[in-house]
Formats: structure tokens, C-alpha cells, sequence
């Protein structure tokens, strides 16, 4: 595809900028109709015809990951009140104690059962390794390891009361699926937005991940599970010679000779179609070698930053070993989102990198400044380009971290995992900048209500789409309550 | 919707009497008002009467329940259903976290129709949940007489098929011919296309049973069990193990589960009876727990176990003998009563009460070292790769008790509820099985006592006693050798001596600390010899003790105290052999410490004991008989679902659709069954009833194949057409979720699964290594091995299939009734820009080398790859291509034969290729 996209028209239209309009409509009811699901739809239960259920504010997500579970109270939720009572432990403040609160057990399930073990808990308060400061007109505090996002708080609405169950690493399966490890799986959010909205640019695949999945484990945060294996997201790789599986010319062959055989096949198969005219899956495969054959073509074209100013590469930090490759990433992610991907999910860092269980404020300094920069480089970029209006940027983690001292080991410098209550932010199309939404207490231990399960967050980013989660089913397939989250509308527009 | 302003007004409960009610529309009952309450019915209706209301009709709802009719015909505000949906919190209804509130749109037309006057048109009493057509055993029918006229009958599914399809109007189509119809059966059955060779024999045999004689081949063809393994896997799960690849860290299932695998491809090569399939799966450890090569097939409980959390392999366990034997959702009864089917929650946990004395263990195997016990879950250890042994299930708490918890969550156990006793579902008869305790024969629970073991172990302590004979040998001569030259060094004078190794003032000194360090290595030569004789004596002994104890021997006492006695002299040379080695060189802590021991040991000589070492880990010598009694009620005749939920993944398999949609759900939430009666024969035919010995898939298989209905030509699925979805479309919003899906003309072009896929490209290549069985290989073997694709690791997480095989719909491990079935651009990628493509269709061309007549060669290359003649427009096609294709490549290199690869590559990648018709 040689055009970017632009913002042209109401929202409404937003399928006009990629030249499709009405098209572009009945092409994603046509890949829906490609696939041959195992179940029938009914009444009560339809397959998605590509369309959104409401009038969306966007039509592409950023999903900014950062796996291990980044401390909420050094990044985005000031608690003053942890300097103020450093080193004493909880039953000793005049605060109530928040591990005898009931919502301490609803909030932490564990992955291991309660007879084999159960997880420490921590009472000695652990002050804020670092400064905080407000910024920006709206005056929010973000941590001084942010120098760069610290430009960007009026574009941004801060959700700081957000929680999860499972007081371990799988809780970045939970953040991406909305379930326990306990509980069956369920298909990812990136999977639930290809499977209703389908593709804005055949070309491409329409659910991208770059830098992930971090590890064998988490492969659950990009699997469409029961949707089926073409909702998953598309691993890609960042070198433009190889970037997805099967994606380059065997070396053996020459361009010329392959477009010869993509040549013969489409007339072999033509003539197949002759002769059974009516084989609706036949057509679906001479389309898919079309497209495979331009795909071919696009996906490095997407990920190749040849075309991008140094000022450009600048702005995400690809000029500095600490930021290059979240700043790739990064910048991947916009060139993708512009040509129509619907969702990409991006990995700025590796799996459990932001686990500091020790040594919190070096690990942490450090992943900030390899982040910060990139992050606040796609702001910038998605601003000057006009594609805040169209693209909604969520930056999250799979959980906070104690505001107790981990003592596990000798430890005295980290923080362990904490379901109960941490912040994340969203930006961009459709949400209101400069907000600070919830709180946790005055420790930063539970989330206040009414506070967020993770999939509010995934309700939100459809809602931002045009989707209603509820209206979002798999044909025989059992949603939970709790699977379909509610909006939080006090950050939208 | 349920925005917050609407909670707010609905749960001030006054907003409603403000809106003035519209008279001037008539609800319909049937239209409007039933498909608002249908979600109350899974606790007010034909299968739970909550306060003895009932929903379902507007009868039951004007009748009401134990305090007074739920409607006042003309006064909706004083009507109790009104009050009910209106109320607040906690006595609202539907409570929460079982349906969602009524919107306000809703609750008006309930009103509207209370002021109308409640009425409603006839309607039928929903039957009783118990008569469920599945739930109710297949019944013998008369075979209808003759067919319809038109209709071609080769065997009774065909009569069957034709009563119902031609009275609903539908035709039969003719049958596909004979080179389709044979890939077909080859790739049904074996999961690989026929060879060149195979496609002319069959082209050229007229004979009447030509085709019979294919099907009989295939059948025996050891592939078969391979083909429909790896079906059976899909529904069985299969997983290798997983957890934490990288570390590696074994989470769930195990390492040596392949064992399993090959349990279900021998079985179905044996034609073993899907009955006693089902039997080892379950319980093999109780009812032959003798036989190895059976008790494997517990993998299906061995692939559910997860290191973490033992309540999670029990759920498993539960959720999935439900699903793939009885199509039951079981799982749906863990947090609450079961919405659509008669199963209470505390049935859910009477049927987890079968597996609560389940444990893990391994079991050495011929010909290979001990792997030990079994490394059970310690938190923050890791569980390395065991590649050792079998893994199999056992009983080990046999009373082990299974206590109830709420919302799914085993931390809340139910108060004061004592824990339940193992049952199945009552509404099948499950309720009142009788469950005996398994006396198990002692090498079942003591394996030390099979006959290979102590071979081995003997053959092994003699083999080290020679060997530290050997060694003994070795260091006389050595000492020998060292006092000699220490004799020369000594006898020469100082200036004649090589200059000495640094580490000593002169040569004679290094001479007298090599004869020091000899001695050192003489004697330890010794103690070792000493030891290794006690350990045989000590193996011995135990093996002699070992047989006094199983044969009740009198003189069992004193044996045993022998053999404690002999290990412990054993024990007391190698604490000497200890000793030796730190008094030469050791630090003097590390002598006392060795000297401590050595007394010790000693000490231990004179205690009086009959405690020995077994020869293997020893297990409870009862199994509790719970699985057994499972395996047996669910294999039971009187079974209504396990024949059917059979006979229906088996059609599945062949015709692409199954006859119940929903294959792991025959309860009421699931779909009717396309063709009752069909089903029903199969079903009956599985159980043996026409006569044949029962329970044997291969004969259901060759019904099936050989019927009219299997060798029609395929059409594409009318569901599928155009015509058809415009239709659907403008129909959704009215469809009617109980109206059966028709499948009426039964076979629909297909694509093939992965593992065909790419099967069927190596073997045409003549490059597939068909070796069977074994352990899994890491997906990275590919390219480097050829073997068939089941053999090749697969587990849910990232990189747990082979790349290749990720494009074309793997199966999920987690999950996999019924495969996925996809067309999309990256499949053509795989297909053209792999290495397995450009490797095989390389191997292909060379295999028609010799064909050198360019015409000659295409009509090969697609009777090859497609197995099928190509058309005269085609070979226009092919030829020109050839030609075309051979100019791209450079002079004077080999332009033809690179054409011809790329001709290959292009009918690999031809829809007729994938494609099953």
C-alpha cells in the first residue's frame, strides 16, 4: 500500500482513509466470511460482519507492554505517605491495615494451591525510591524516572485504580485475556478486536506483535484461543530481511520466477473455479495467494524505517543504545497503526524485566530511561501526524508492586508482585488528556472503588473501537460477567 | 446496555410509574415476551422449579409458585414477577452474577403485557430434561424397507440418509469418480495421498469390489492408527509437556507422555474396542495393572496433571472425561448448578471424587536406567525434563476426601458440608455405582519385583565388581612399577637423575610420592573390591529377602535382617572408601568427618535389623476401584451418550461435518442432531448390535467409507454459498437456535490438516521416514528429520508446533473437539516460501527426471502431486510455463530442471492440492 493513511472527515468515516470507504466495509465482511468457524452463529449468538456497533472514536490501538509488573508508586501513583512511615510496619501507622482488609483475598488468588504454599506477605513500609514532580498544565505528578512522558501528561488519563488476581507472572496472560491461570483461557483483547472489526489493510496482518510474545508462557496474550488460530496476533520481526514466518522469497528462487508461479497458480486455480463454481473456499484462496503475494511485499515495506527522518529517528531514541530498541519498536508500531493495522502490541522490554524483587530502584531507573524517551517519541509523533484523533495508545503492566518491603531472601531493596491495586494510562483517540482517574489508599495498597478488573480496560480500548464487549460472542461459547468489563467512560471524550 | 444512570434508576425501582404505559401496541407473548424470560429458565423451568416457579409457559407463570401466582392480569405493579425484576440489590431478579438485569425497554413490554391481560396462545409444556434425546438410549428402529426412488442405497446409512433428506426435498449427488474418490479414502484413512502407481492400478481394476479391496488395505495399513491417533489426540488433548520451556521447567503433563501416543496408534491399528480404550485410559492401573504396555494409556489423566495446583488437574480431569467421552459439560456444574442439563453442583464434585486419589508416579523400563521417584512440586524448585521410565497414574490417598467449594475457587470450602462420596451423574443412573476396592498384585505396586529389574540390577553389580577387579589389577602392576623406579633412582647418583618436576626438591623425592600415590590407588583398588562384592552380596541378599516376603516364607525374618545387614556392610566399605581418600590429601576436618562416618557405620553393623533397601519405590497395595467403576459406567450399554458422542467425531472425521454440531456438547445447550436415526444406528452398530463383535471403530470406519453417501461427489457445503448467506442474513434476527442444522448432502470439499499437509508433500517426495513411535521430537528437528508430523513436540505455549504446521490450523492442545479451518494469505506463503517447499518439490522433479518429454512430465507431475489427470487447457498452461519459466534462469545453467521444480512448487500450491474433495 503506497498511501499512509490520514484523517480526513468525521470519525464516523474512518474507513475512507484507506481509500476504501463502503469497500472497505463489505471487504472485512468478506474476510469474516472466509473463515470456516466450527460453530454456527444463531440469533442470540452472530458471527461479527466487520462493522462496529457504535459510531468508534478510533480505529487502531497501541498496546504498550511492560512485562514484569512496573511499581506503580515509582512511576505514576505518588504515596507521600510511604516516606512518612518508612520502615514501621502497617499495624503501626494510624491508618487501618490493608492486609486484614477482605479485600486483600478477593483481590490475590494464587497460581499455587493454598495447601503447597502461599505467597509472603509484607507489613514493613518500603518509601518511594524516587522524587515525583507535576507537570503539564493539568499538574499531574509522574516520577522524576520520566523525563521525557513528563512533557506528554495532558495527553494522557491516568487509571490508578486498577487490579488483578493472580499474584504472579501469569497476570500478564490475565491482563491481555481477563482470566485467572485457573480459569479457562479466553481469546486476548488484540484477538477480540480482529475478530470484530477485521482488517483495514489487507496487506497486513491486522493484529501485529512486536517484541513478543516474551516467553513460551505468555503465548496465551496474543492467542485467539476458541476465535481460532487467524484472530491470533502476527509475531513480527524487526529485520526487514525476515520479518514474519515464511514471509521472504526462498533465496533459491528468483523474484522473477516466483511471480511467474504466483502467475500460473492463480490461472490453474482460476480454472478450478470454473469447474466448481460455487466452492466458496476456492475463491478464498485465490484471493489469499493475492494478497500472500502483496503481503509479501508489504510487511517489510511497513517495518523499513528508510524512509523516516533522523529527526524522526531521533524523536523515539533510535540514535542511543538505551533506547534503540524500544524506540524500533516504537516507531514500528506507528508505521503500522498508519497503514491500517487495527492492533498492534508492543514489548518495549523483555519478559519479567520489570520484576524487582531487588535492587528496585537501579532496575528501574534503568527500564525507565530505556522506555521513556520512545514512549513519549510516539506521543509526539502521533500528534504531529494527526493520528491521536484515530489511534488510542495504552500503556500497561501486569500488575503494581508491594508497597511493603520483600524480605524474601534477605531482601532490602524491592518490592514484590501486587494484584491489589496499580496504575496504567491510555491516550490518544477518544480520551480525555491531563486526567488522573481512582486511586489506591494512602499506602498504595487497594485499589479504591469503584475500582477497575482488568477487562473495564479491554471494555474501554472496544468502546474507543465502536465494539460493546457484550455484544462481542463466540457462538457457543460461554462469556462470564466479569469477562466483558464496563468502559470507563470518565476518560472519554 | 448497562450504563451507571441506568443502575441508578432501576434500583430506586419508581421510574417505571412515570412512563405511561402504551396500550395502543398488543404484545405478543411468543414474539416478545419469551425470549426476555428464556434466561430465568435455567432456575424457573422444566429443570429447576426455584420457590416452585416456573417461567416457561405463560400457564406456569399465571399458576406462580409456592407464595402465589407471579402476574395479576391487569396490574403489573402489584405483580410479583414485576416486583421481582425491579428489585433492589440482593432481591432483584436475575441475582447478580446469574443474568443480567432486564433493561428498562424489556421490563416495560413485560408490563404493557400484564396490563393487556397476560395472555398468550397455546404453547406446549417443555418437556422433562431427562427425556433430552441424548439422554435417553438409542433405541432400535425397523430399517425402512426400501429407498426413495433416485436414491442409491450400498448400505443402511445410505437408507437412513435417504428417508430423511429426500422427504426434505433434497437430492442425492452422483457419486465422485474413481481418482477422486481414491485420494480421497487414502488421505481419510492414512492420512497420506496415493502414490502414481497406485492411482493407475486403481484406474485400470474394473472389478466390481476394487474399491472394497482399497478400503480393506488402508484399514490394515499400520498409517491408519497413525492418521486417526492424531485425530484422537485432538479430542484426548495430547500435549507434551510444558511449563517453562526455557528453563526447562515441567509444569504439566510429563516428558515421557509420548508412551501414551503410541498407546493410541497400536490400540487402533489392534482394533481395540473403543470400550476397553476408554477402560485404560481411566483406570488401566486397576484393571490390568500388570500390563505396561496398557497402563501408558492413563496418559489422558497424566497429560491433565499440573504441577502447580492439584485442584487444576482435577478439574481437568473432570471437565474433559465429560466432554470427550460423554459430551457432557461438567465443568458448567463447578461454580453453581448445571444451567441446561440435570447436574447439580454437587454431583460436579461427586464426579471429581473418581480422581481425588490420583498421583503421579514413573516406572522403570527395560533396557533402561531407574529414574527415580517421581519429583513432586516444591515451591521455587524446578522440575527438570525427565526422559526416563513411564509415567502413569495411581491411587495414593485412597480415602482422600473431596470437600465442596463456591465460585470455583477451592480457598472457599463450604462450611459444615461433610466432603462427598464418588458418584455420577443420577439423571443417567451414575448415582449409586458400586465401588470395590482393587487388590493390586504386588509388581504392580512394588515394580522392584519384575524379573527385568533384578536382572539388570544383578547384571550391573557384577559387571562393576569386574570392573573394580580390573582396576585392582591395574594398580598392583602400577605399584609394582612406581617402587621400581624408585629402587633406580636410588641406586644412580645425583648428577645422572633428569632434572625433577618443579613441585619437588629432586627426582628421588617425586619417585617416592609416585610410589606413595600408587599404594593410595592399591588400596582404595581394594576397598572398592571389597564394596562392589558387598553390594552384589547385599543385592542378593535383598532379592533373597524380597522373594521370602512374597511367597510368605518362614524364614522372611531372618532374610530380611541378612539383607539389612549386608547393605549396611556395604555401606560401611564405602564410608571407608571415603576415609581413604581424605587421609591422602584431605584436610583434617575432612578426615575426622570421613572417620566420624566410618564408625558410624560401623556402629550400624551391630544393630539388629530387618529393614533393607527395596529394589524400587513401593506404592499402596490397593487401588480404590473409583476409576475403575467410572470407566465401567460410562462404557456401560446403557451409556445413552458415550456410542453416540463416538460415532459423531468419527463421521466428523469423515465427512468433514459432524451430525451433532456441537461434538462435545449433547446436553440441552447443544445442537439436535442433523439425522437422529443415523446417528442412532451408528451408534448402536458401534455397541455391537448388528451382530458384529462390539466396539470396533475399523468396522465403523468401512460402513462409513464404503456407503453411497461417503463416495458421492463433493459439493461445496450449501451453508457456504452465496445464495445461501444472503438468505441467512436477512433470517438472523428470526432464526430459531432449535431448528437442526441440515447437512443434506453430507460431503463438502475440505481442507486438509496440517499434519496431512505437510505428510503427504514429504512423501510424495519419497523423503518421509515412516519409522513409528518414540519420543517426541523438538519442533527445531524439522528440516533435519522427516518424520511424520505427530511425532514432533506439541504443547499450548509459544513454539509448541512446527512453524509450518502454524499456518494451516494446528491443533490447540488445550482445547481441539473440532479443528479450525482457515484460509488465509499466510498459508500461500508457507507454501511457496518454505524450505520444506522448495526442498520436496526439488525431490519430486528429480523423481520424474527421467520423463523427459516435457508433455510426459506434466501429466506425471499431476497425477503425482494431485492425483488426478490434468486437462488439455491445464497442460496448455504448464507447457507454455515451462518454456517461459526456463528462459528467467541464466545460460548454461540447468534451466530445464529448474523449470520443471518450479512446476512443481506451482501444483503444490494448486487449491487441489489442500483440498480434500
Amino acid at each position: 500500500m503506497e498511501k499512509t493513511i490520514r484523517s480526513i472527515g468525521s470519525r464516523r468515516t474512518f474507513l475512507c482513509d484507506v481509500g476504501m470507504g463502503f469497500t472497505g466495509l463489505v471487504l472485512g465482511a468478506m474476510l469474516h466470511r472466509d473463515g470456516i468457524v466450527r460453530a454456527e452463529p444463531t440469533a442470540a449468538e452472530p458471527l461479527p460482519d466487520g462493522k462496529p456497533h457504535h459510531p468508534p472514536k478510533a480505529r487502531s490501538v497501541v498496546w504498550i507492554f511492560l512485562s514484569g509488573g512496573y511499581s506503580h508508586v515509582e512511576t505514576f501513583d505518588p504515596k507521600p505517605t510511604l516516606n512518612k512511615y518508612a520502615g514501621l510496619t502497617f499495624d503501626k501507622t494510624p491508618l487501618s491495615n490493608p492486609l486484614d482488609s477482605p479485600l486483600h483475598d478477593k483481590r490475590s488468588r494464587s497460581v499455587v494451591a493454598a495447601e503447597i504454599n502461599v505467597r509472603d506477605k509484607y507489613p514493613i513500609i518500603y518509601p518511594m525510591q524516587v522524587g515525583f514532580k507535576k507537570h503539564g498544565q493539568s499538574g499531574i505528578e509522574i516520577s522524576d524516572w520520566w523525563p521525557h512522558l513528563a512533557g506528554c501528561v495532558d495527553d494522557i488519563a491516568f487509571i490508578r485504580n486498577v487490579w488483578t488476581t493472580d499474584n504472579d507472572h501469569a497476570a500478564e496472560n490475565q491482563m491481555h485475556t481477563g482470566r485467572h491461570r485457573l480459569d479457562e483461557p479466553q481469546p486476548s483483547i488484540g484477538s477480540w478486536v480482529n475478530y470484530g472489526l477485521g482488517t483495514l489493510n489487507e496487506n497486513l496482518p491486522s493484529f501485529v506483535v512486536l517484541g513478543g510474545p516474551t516467553n513460551s508462557t505468555t503465548r496465551q496474550s496474543i492467542d485467539a484461543y476458541y476465535l481460532g488460530p487467524r484472530y491470533s496476533g502476527v509475531p513480527l520481526n524487526l529485520d526487514p530481511n525476515n520479518p514474519l514466518p515464511f514471509g521472504r522469497r526462498h533465496p533459491s528462487v528468483r523474484e522473477r520466477e516466483q511471480e511467474n508461479e504466483y502467475e500460473l497458480i492463480g490461472r490453474l486455480n482460476g480454472l478450478a473455479g470454473v469447474r466448481y463454481p460455487e466452492d466458496h473456499r476456492l475463491r478464498a484462496r485465490i484471493r489469499a495467494y493475492e494478497l500472500a503475494f502483496r503481503m509479501q511485499a508489504a510487511v517489510p515495506e511497513a517495518l523499513s524505517f528508510a524512509s523516516e527522518t533522523a529527526e524522526t529517528q531521533r524523536l523515539y531514541g533510535l540514535d542511543e543504545d538505551a533506547t534503540r530498541v524500544a524506540g524500533q519498536r516504537l516507531l514500528a508500531a506507528r508505521r503500522l497503526v498508519e497503514r491500517g493495522v487495527r492492533f498492534v502490541q508492543v514489548y518495549p522490554s523483555g519478559y519479567g524485566a520489570w520484576d524487582s524483587h531487588q535492587k528496585l530502584r537501579e532496575n528501574h531507573a534503568n527500564l525507565c530511561a530505556s522506555v521513556d524517551k520512545p514512549v513519549a517519541g510516539l506521543l509526539k509523533d502521533l500528534k504531529q501526524r494527526g493520528l491521536m484523533k484515530d489511534v488510542v495508545v495504552v500503556f500497561c503492566t501486569e500488575f503494581g508492586r508491594t508497597p511493603g518491603l520483600e524480605q524474601r531472601g534477605g531482601g532490602k531493596d524491592g518490592r514484590d508482585h501486587h494484584p491489589h491495586g496499580f496504575t496504567l494510562w491510555m491516550a490518544g483517540a477518544g480520551v480525555r488528556g491531563g486526567v488522573v482517574h481512582g486511586a489506591t489508599d494512602e499506602l498504595g495498597f487497594h485499589a479504591l472503588e469503584p475500582a477497575h478488573y482488568v477487562t473495564d480496560i479491554h471494555a474501554t480500548v472496544l468502546h474507543l473501537l465502536g465494539l460493546d464487549s457484550r455484544r462481542l460472542v463466540y457462538p457457543g461459547r460461554k462469556r462470564l460477567e466479569i469477562d466483558y468489563g464496563t468502559p470507563i467512560r470518565d476518560i472519554l471524550t | 446496555m448497562r450504563s451507571p444512570w441506568l443502575r441508578v434508576v432501576v434500583s430506586t425501582g419508581v421510574w417505571l410509574a412515570a412512563v405511561p404505559v402504551l396500550l395502543a401496541d398488543e404484545v405478543d407473548y411468543t414474539r416478545q415476551v419469551r425470549p426476555i424470560l428464556t434466561q430465568c429458565y435455567s432456575c424457573h423451568g422444566a429443570l429447576r422449579q426455584k420457590f416452585g416457579l416456573r417461567l416457561d409457559t405463560a400457564d406456569f407463570i399465571r399458576q406462580g409458585g409456592k407464595s402465589g401466582p407471579a402476574v395479576f392480569p391487569g396490574d403489573p405493579d402489584g405483580s410479583p414477577l414485576i416486583q421481582a425484576v425491579l428489585g433492589q440489590e440482593r432481591s432483584r431478579m436475575p441475582p447478580e452474577n446469574e443474568g443480567r438485569p432486564l433493561t428498562r425497554e424489556e421490563i416495560d413490554i413485560l408490563k404493557r403485557w400484564i396490563e393487556q391481560g397476560a395472555k398468550a396462545p397455546a404453547e406446549p409444556v417443555p418437556p422433562d430434561p431427562r427425556n433430552h434425546w441424548a439422554f435417553v438410549k438409542p433405541a432400535s428402529v425397523p430399517l425402512p424397507a426400501a429407498p426413495p426412488p433416485g436414491w442409491v442405497v450400498r448400505n443402511p446409512i445410505d437408507l437412513w440418509i435417504a428417508l430423511q433428506d429426500s422427504a426434505a426435498g433434497y437430492a442425492h449427488a452422483p457419486e465422485a469418480d474413481k481418482a477422486t474418490l481414491l485420494r480421497r479414502v487414502y488421505l481419510d484413512l492414512i492420512g497420506l495421498p496415493p502414490t502414481r502407481e497406485q492411482l493407475q492400478a486403481f484406474l485400470a481394476d474394473n472389478s466390481p469390489d476394487a474399491y472394497e479391496r482399497v478400503v480393506d488395505r488402508l484399514l490394515a495399513d499400520p498409517r491408519y492408527g497413525e492418521r486417526w491417533g492424531r485425530h484422537w489426540m485432538d479430542v484426548w488433548r495430547y500435549s507434551d509437556w510444558y511449563g517453562r520451556r526455557q528453563v526447562p521447567d515441567v509444569w504439566n503433563s510429563a516428558p515421557q507422555i509420548y508412551r501414551w501416543r503410541d498407546w493410541i496408534v497400536r490400540s487402533l491399528n489392534q482394533d481395540k474396542g473403543y470400550d476397553r480404550m476408554i477402560q485404560e485410559m481411566l483406570a488401566a492401573d486397576e484393571i490390568c495393572p500388570e500390563d505396561d504396555d496398557a497402563v501408558v494409556a492413563t496418559g489422558f489423566l497424566v497429560r491433565n496433571w499440573y504441577a502447580l495446583n492439584p485442584h487444576q488437574w482435577l478439574r481437568d480431569c473432570v471437565e474433559h472425561t465429560g466432554k470427550a467421552f460423554l459430551g457432557l459439560t461438567l465443568n458448567c456444574a463447578h461454580c453453581h448448578d448445571h444451567k441446561y442439563d440435570p447436574i447439580t453442583q454437587e454431583e460436579y464434585f461427586r464426579f471429581r471424587a473418581f480422581f481425588e486419589p490420583l498421583q503421579l508416579r514413573q516406572d522403570r523400563v527395560p533396557g533402561e536406567p531407574d529414574p527415580g521417584p517421581f519429583q513432586k512440586y516444591e515451591y521455587g524448585g524446578v522440575r527438570r525434563v525427565q526422559r526416563l521410565g513411564l509415567v502413569r497414574v495411581f491411587d495414593e490417598r485412597l480415602d482422600a476426601p473431596t470437600y465442596m467449594y463456591h465460585g470455583g475457587d477451592e480457598r472457599n470450602r463450604m462450611e459444615g458440608r461433610p466432603p462427598v462420596t464418588p458418584a455420577a451423574p443420577a439423571f443417567l443412573g451414575g448415582g449409586r455405582l458400586t465401588i470395590r476396592p482393587v487388590n493390586l498384585p504386588p509388581k504392580a505396586w512394588y515394580p522392584g519385583l519384575k524379573p527385568f529389574i533384578r536382572h539388570e540390577e544383578l547384571t550391573r553389580a557384577e559387571a562393576e565388581e569386574a570392573a573394580a577387579q580390573k582396576v585392582l589389577g591395574e594398580a598392583e602392576v602400577a605399584v609394582k612399577a612406581a617402587r621400581q623406579r624408585l629402587g633406580e633412582v636410588e641406586s644412580q647418583p645425583e648428577a645422572d637423575l633428569p632434572v625433577p618436576p618443579p613441585r619437588f626438591h629432586d627426582a628421588r623425592q617425586a619417585a617416592r610420592a609416585a610410589v606413595k600415590n600408587a599404594e593410595h590407588r592399591l588400596e582404595k583398588a581394594q576397598a572398592t573390591l571389597v564394596w562392589k562384592r558387598a553390594l552384589r552380596a547385599a543385592l542378593q541378599a535383598r532379592i533373597a529377602a524380597d522373594d521370602a516376603k512374597f511367597s510368605i516364607n518362614p524364614e522372611t525374618d531372618r532374610l530380611a535382617r541378612e539383607a539389612a545387614k549386608a547393605e549396611r556392610e556395604a555401606a560401611y566399605h564405602a564410608a571407608r572408601i571415603a576415609l581413604l581418600d581424605a587421609e591422602h590429601g584431605g584436610k583434617a576436618d575432612q578426615v575426622a568427618a570421613a572417620r566420624k562416618a566410618v564408625d558410624a557405620a560401623r556402629q550400624a553393623l551391630t544393630q539388629e535389623t530387618a529393614q533393607y533397601s527395596p529394589l524400587s519405590p513401593i506404592y499402596p497395595a490397593q487401588s480404590s476401584g473409583r476409576r475403575k467403576a467410572l470407566a465401567e459406567w460410562i462404557t456401560s450399554r446403557d451409556n445413552p451418550l458415550t456410542a453416540r458422542v463416538a460415532v459423531n467425531h468419527i463421521w466428523m472425521r469423515h465427512f468433514g461435518e459432524p451430525l451433532v454440531a456441537t461434538v462435545y456438547d449433547f446436553g440441552r445447550n447443544g445442537r439436535p442432531p442433523s439425522h437422529p436415526h443415523l446417528l442412532d444406528w451408528l451408534a448402536l452398530e458401534l455397541m455391537g448390535d448388528g451382530g458384529s463383535e462390539p466396539w470396533r471403530m475399523k468396522r465403523i470406519h468401512r460402513l462409513i467409507v464404503t456407503s453411497a453417501a461417503y463416495r458421492q461427489a463433493a459439493l461445496p457445503h450449501p451453508l457456504f454459498a452465496d445464495s445461501h448467506l444472503q438468505e441467512r442474513a436477512k433470517e438472523q434476527s428470526q432464526e430459531d437456535a432449535t431448528v437442526p442444522t441440515r447437512h443434506p448432502l453430507l460431503r463438502s470439499p475440505r481442507r486438509l490438516e496440517a499434519e496431512a499437509i505437510r505428510d503427504s508433500i514429504l512423501y510424495l517426495a519419497g523423503t518421509l521416514d515412516q519409522r513409528m513411535g518414540g519420543q517426541e521430537l523438538e519442533v527445531d528437528q524439522d528440516g533435519k528429520t522427516s518424520r511424520r508430523s505427530l511425532y514432533y513436540s506439541i504443547h499450548p505455549e509459544d513454539g509448541g508446533h512446527l512453524p509450518f504446521l502454524g499456518m494451516f490450523d494446528p491443533p490447540d492442545p488445550c482445547d481441539c473437539y473440532r479443528r479450525t479451518e482457515t484460509v488465509v494469505p499466510q498459508q500461500a506463503l508457507a507454501l511457496t516460501n518454505s524450505d520444506l517447499m522448495v526442498h520436496q518439490a526439488r525431490r519430486v522433479a528429480e523423481r520424474l527426471a527421467p520423463l523427459t518429454d516435457p508433455k510426459a512430465f506434466v501429466e506425471a507431475a499431476f497425477e503425482t502431486v494431485l492425483c488426478r489427470q490434468a486437462t488439455e487447457e491445464e497442460l496448455a498452461l504448464c507447457l507454455e510455463f515451462l518454456d517461459r519459466q526456463a528462459a528467467v534462469y541464466p545460460e548454461g545453467t540447468a534451466r530445464r530442471e529448474k523449470a520443471r521444480e518450479s512446476l512443481i512448487r506451482v501444483l503444490f500450491n494448486h487449491n487441489d492440492f489442500v483440498t480434500v474433495r
